[in-house]
């Protein structure tokens, strides 16, 4: 799914190319964050609650940057894994001075690839809750664009208030387990240690001879020669 | 000679052909049948009491001391590399017992036998994902755990790391220079590809008036849904080295020979064993991978362990139907609708995996002209790989694509041409007085009356006011249209065709294996090779016996379910390809004549009548015929031989009362340079016919009236003939109006679950007229056919009734099998666009 765009900032580039490049305040765009962590420069990691469905999406995405062009362009790449979904972005941002000098022009795209089942909700789902987001992102990013160029108080714009997990047009529900619980059979209860893999001879394993164990198949013409071997080689030759 | 001449002098046995009975238009009354004549009664099943009581035992049912519960992690991607499995977690979680994964399995056995040439032969097929994944849904690793939830919870513990892939989601786009390659080792996506040329396809266009041409046709991808999933019950002894899996597997045999090569282990190390199943229809066919999987976890935990497939992955991954696209259709065609023939270039979508394909390239031959009497065909297959589940042979397998493409061909040739349907059939039809009739590519009908059952179908809809009722929906503002498929049902393959497709398979023929037994309390005891699925089998097979001892059904103990070390079985044993009637059943019979031969034997002796023959078997006796005072009960007959036998004669040294016989139908290796022979020995026929009304606002269209007329030879058991001709037309309905598997560009299926899949139920169902007739077939042993798999004619119905309807509203031509409502919604907005693919041009 491709989303793209143009945003217009009332602040200078370097100002824009700051706030795009330090993690903490991108954090501050995204939507419902719970938890942020900076690797190093290039890579951050956050948790986040995507509002989807009964109770949010819990994701873990991991961030990188793959190019940087200061003060014009940037890439970024996001993947994201959680329970049901499986998230992949990669963004461009690219930054140009407004004619007037005083502001700063975003074109941005981004290319969001979710697999799952909750990709298997499709497009006609999907995409509006996207576009939902993107918009919630572009105006927190937009908060800290102001912020950051000590413009916030004095236009009286405050930060956009975050998008939590019960935002994004979703009820605000707690989240009901999906999962019954284990069946209460006694026989189950004594669990034990997990089994060490066996020893693969196994006694028995390896006696007649039949073509199967040569992995001979009786399609294959092979079994009909003389001295048959078989179709497909065995690793453990 | 003529075929039926040599048919005739080849020993097949004959029946009176095409004896037509009346039309039954309800249920037969299950009533007191005649004295000694159970076959053609509508007895009561033999299963259905503990079925409806909630007794079956289905392979979920079982439980054993300290089982384990499988999960399969799954793809979430199309295609994506696997950077990395971590299964530690999962495995440290508590309850856990084991976990499988690709290199695992990749070192423990060898890649599936594939049945294709090259390219699609170098394709390797594991029971996990190795290395790559190609379809959501893919198996990906195994967890196994004390219980379902915390197997499936530790299932969601498994870190794999994805490197995703380009998606490739469309069979044309697969025969792309540029498109992804999904199997690296095959070096191509296309599995298969041949080229079969019948007749002379140039001479009968040049001889035609007009030639009908027909850019695009396409046969969704859907599947049927068994109400039972898949899953088994695996159980390792460490001792013999062997294996017991209890599933529900409809075709042990084949199962058997994929299975032993790949894990390097005699055959008889696999014992299958199967209870009562709840469904199949072919989903339950290439199981293989989940039950390799299931063995070796089950020997390496060391302990029984069971998988019970979760319906969402039944349905995204398990198997679905071939989507085929025919492209480039040429029907030469006379002025009076006469049809010389037809040429089509065939490509179809395997999904990920071959697995039964590319057996599908080849078995629409067995219908290679439909119902007709074309004799000139020239068909260019090509089957490609693409990011989908896998297919596995669905019920009307390969040749219900084939079908719906011949009856399509008649409908728009009768539209473009301003024919009537009804006519251009019957002119076209392959008649009755010209069975057993030889097909171009050497395929054998052997019995049927098309035309007749038209005529019934037509009948049982009142064709004669559907002008009338046209008028009267019209004036509520419907569309009313009307439609018919006809539809071969094929059935006892010849796997003789498979050496078509690959020459060095050493596959061909067909068998089926019975044992009939009198034990030593006079119980008749009857085992089967076949895995029924719901089919009746304990029931048709009871009703056999009892007419050939002279007992009754409830005399007979026909063993529910299969076990592979207990009941005798054979290469092909199985349930499928609508062939019951015929191999299982005339195994049946054949098990059974010998227990009547050496019963008579015995009784001769002891009773001194000396010639057998003079010993007639009736009311549990074998009795002397011209004095049946002399009779000795069955019982005794048992005891005599089982446990009071010294001093008996030494010509009773063989009479054991405890047959095994193998039915083998009478076939040939086809001709492979000319790809021609008998495919098939049956062929059941099914007409339906479709009344529906469209809304011409919003195209939302309703079937108002529905007939079906099957002819499967003589009928063993008329009610469960008619239930099959009902199902068939449930899957048809499904098929044509709601059931697709609709991918995204990413390989994501858009409709993994029953909400946006819409399986009919009971409510979807129209008002329904059924008919028959019986044309008893001249070449198997009880004149029957196997049927069931009749709902091509259903899917092609609709789509006749749909363009039917539309005619006054632009006059679109349907070029899809599946049809909702926001596609006739489309077809009634914009007519032009479907009709820009047709054309007829004049060739005089």
């Amino acid at each position: 799914m491709k989303v793209s765009g143009t945003r217009e900032f009332a602040a200078p580039r370097a100002t824009v190319w700051e706030v795009l490049n330090d993690p903490a305040r991108l954090a501050k765009t995204m939507p419902g964050v719970q938890g942020f962590e900076v690797e190093d420069e290039r890579r951050w990691k956050a948790s986040v609650k995507i509002p989807l469905g009964l109770g949010g999406l819990a994701m873990s995405i991991k961030f990188e940057k793959t190019e940087e062009r200061e003060p014009e362009f940037a890439s970024l790449s996001a993947k994201g894994t959680g329970v049901g979904a499986l998230m992949q972005m990669a963004t461009q941002f690219h930054l140009s001075e407004s004619e007037d000098g005083a502001g700063t022009s975003m074109r941005w795209e981004a290319d969001v690839r979710i697999a799952g089942p909750v990709g298997s909700m499709g497009q006609r789902v999907l995409q509006p809750i996207v576009n939902q987001q993107v918009q919630n992102v572009l105006a927190a990013l937009e908060g800290q664009v102001l912020e950051a160029s000590g413009l916030a108080e004095a236009r009286g714009a405050a930060t956009p208030p975050q998008p939590s997990g019960s935002g994004g047009g979703t009820a605000a529900a707690p989240p009901p387990s999906l999962d019954a619980r284990p069946e209460t059979d006694p026989e189950l209860k004594d669990v034990g240690p997990p089994a060490e893999p066996g020893d693969e001879a196994e006694p028995g394993a390896h006696e007649g001879t039949g073509g199967a164990q040569d992995g001979l198949n009786p399609w294959h013409e092979e079994s009909y020669s003389g001295d048959p071997a078989g179709p497909t080689q065995s690793t453990e030759e | 000679m003529t075929v039926r001449s040599a048919a005739l002098a080849a020993g097949a046995q004959v029946h009176p052909r095409s004896s037509t009975t009346e039309t039954a238009t309800e249920a037969p009354p299950v009533e007191a049948p005649p004295r000694e004549r159970y076959s053609g009664q509508s007895i009561p099943r033999k299963e259905d009491r503990r079925l409806v009581q909630g007794q079956g035992v289905f392979f979920d049912d079982l439980r054993r001391h300290g089982m384990g519960y499988v999960h399969f992690v799954r793809s979430p991607y199309a295609h994506a590399a696997i950077a990395a499995i971590d299964v530690s977690r999962a495995a440290s979680l508590e309850g856990v017992y084991g976990t499988l994964i690709g290199e695992e399995v990749a070192a423990l056995t060898d890649p599936f036998f594939e049945l294709s040439v090259p390219p699609g032969s170098e394709i390797k097929d594991y029971a996990l994902a190795v290395g790559t994944v190609r379809f959501v849904g893919e198996p990906v690793a195994a967890v196994c755990a004390a219980t379902r939830e915390i197997a499936r919870d530790a299932a969601d513990l498994v870190e794999v790391e994805y490197e995703p892939l380009q998606a490739l989601v469309d069979a044309e786009q697969a025969l792309a220079p540029d498109a992804p390659v999904l199997h690296e080792d095959a070096g191509s996506n296309v599995v298969w590809t041949g080229k079969f040329d019948w007749g002379d396809l140039d001479g009968a266009l040049a001889e035609a008036d007009r030639v009908v041409r027909i850019e695009r046709l396409h046969f969704h991808r859907f599947s049927s849904t068994p109400l039972e999933c898949s899953g088994c019950l695996v159980e390792y002894e460490r001792a013999t080295g062997s294996w017991t899996i209890n599933c529900n597997l409809q075709m042990p045999g084949v199962t058997a020979i994929w299975m032993g090569p790949a894990m390097r282990v005699g055959l008889d190390k696999l014992r299958f064993v199967t209870h009562d199943i709840g469904g199949g229809f072919g989903n339950k066919i290439c199981l293989h991978p989940y039950y390799v999987a299931c063995c070796l976890l089950a020997r390496k935990l060391g302990r029984p362990v069971q998988w019970t497939e979760w319906r969402s992955d039944q349905h995204t991954a398990n198997a679905h139907g071939n989507e085929r696209t025919f492209l480039d259709v040429v029907v030469p065609v006379k002025n009076d609708g006469t049809m010389l023939g037809f040429g089509v270039r065939a490509l179809d979508d395997c999904g990920a995996f071959p697995r039964y394909e590319p057996l599908g390239a080849i078995i629409w031959a067995q219908v290679a002209p439909g119902c007709y009497r074309w004799r000139n065909i020239r068909v260019d297959f090509t089957q490609v790989v693409t990011n989908k589940a896998p297919v596995s042979p669905n019920r009307g397998y390969s040749r219900m694509q084939h079908l719906w493409l011949t009856e399509r061909i008649v409908d728009i040739v009768a539209s473009e041409l301003g024919l009537d349907p009804i006519e251009v059939r019957k002119r076209n039809y392959v008649r009755t007085e010209e069975m057993p009739y030889e097909t171009p590519n050497g395929c054998i009908y052997d019995s049927g009356d098309y035309a007749l059952c038209l005529d019934k179908a037509l009948e049982l809809i009142d064709h004669g006011s559907i002008e009338r009722r046209r008028e009267e929906a019209a004036a509520r503002g419907k569309l009313l249209g009307f439609g018919i498929g006809s539809t071969l049902d094929s059935g006892t393959n010849n796997f003789g065709q498979s050496m078509i497709m690959n020459p060095s398979l050493q596959f061909s023929g067909n068998n089926e294996v019975a044992t009939v037994k009198l034990d030593i309390f006079g119980e008749l005891v009857v085992t089967l090779g076949t895995v029924p699925q719901g089919q009746g089998h304990e029931t048709t097979a009871a009703q056999v016996v009892a007419d050939i001892l002279g007992v009754t059904p409830d005399d007979v103990h026909v063993r529910p379910g299969h076990d592979s070390y207990w009941n005798s079985h054979a290469g092909f044993s199985g349930t499928y390809a609508s062939q019951f009637a015929v191999t299982g059943l005339g195994a049946v019979k054949g098990a059974t004549d010998m227990l009547a031969s050496q019963v008579k034997r015995l009784a001769a002796v002891i009773l001194g009548a000396g010639d057998p023959d003079a010993i007639e078997l009736a009311d549990g006796h074998a009795r002397v015929r011209e004095n049946p005072e002399a009779a000795l009960p069955f019982m005794a007959c048992g005891a005599i031989i089982n446990a009071n036998n010294a001093g008996l004669p030494p010509e009773l040294d063989d009479v054991t009362l405890n047959c095994r016989y193998v039915y083998r139908p009478p076939f040939q290796v086809p001709d492979l340079e000319r790809a021609y022979g008998n495919l098939t020995l049956t062929y059941a026929t099914q007409v339906h016919a479709c009344v529906l009304e469209i809304d011409r606002e919003t195209g939302v269209l309703e079937v108002v009236d529905y007939a079906a007329v099957d002819d499967c030879g003589n009928r063993i058991h008329p009610q469960i003939v008619e239930g099959q001709v009902h199902g068939a037309t449930a899957q048809a309905l499904g098929a044509a109006l709601h059931e697709a598997f609709v991918y995204d560009e990413d390989g994501n299926l858009l409709t993994p679950n029953f909400y946006d899949y819409h399986v009919p139920h009971a409510l979807d169902m129209p008002p329904m007229r059924n008919g028959y007739i019986e044309s008893a077939s001249p070449f198997t042993p009880l004149g029957a056919k196997g049927m069931g798999e009749g709902g091509g004619a259903g899917i092609h119905a609709v789509c006749a009734a749909i363009q039917d309807a539309l005619r006054p509203a632009g006059g679109p031509i349907v070029t899809d099998s599946w049809n909702p409502y926001q596609r006739v919604w489309e077809l009634l907005r914009d007519p032009a666009a479907s009709r820009s693919g047709v054309r007829v041009e004049d060739a005089r």
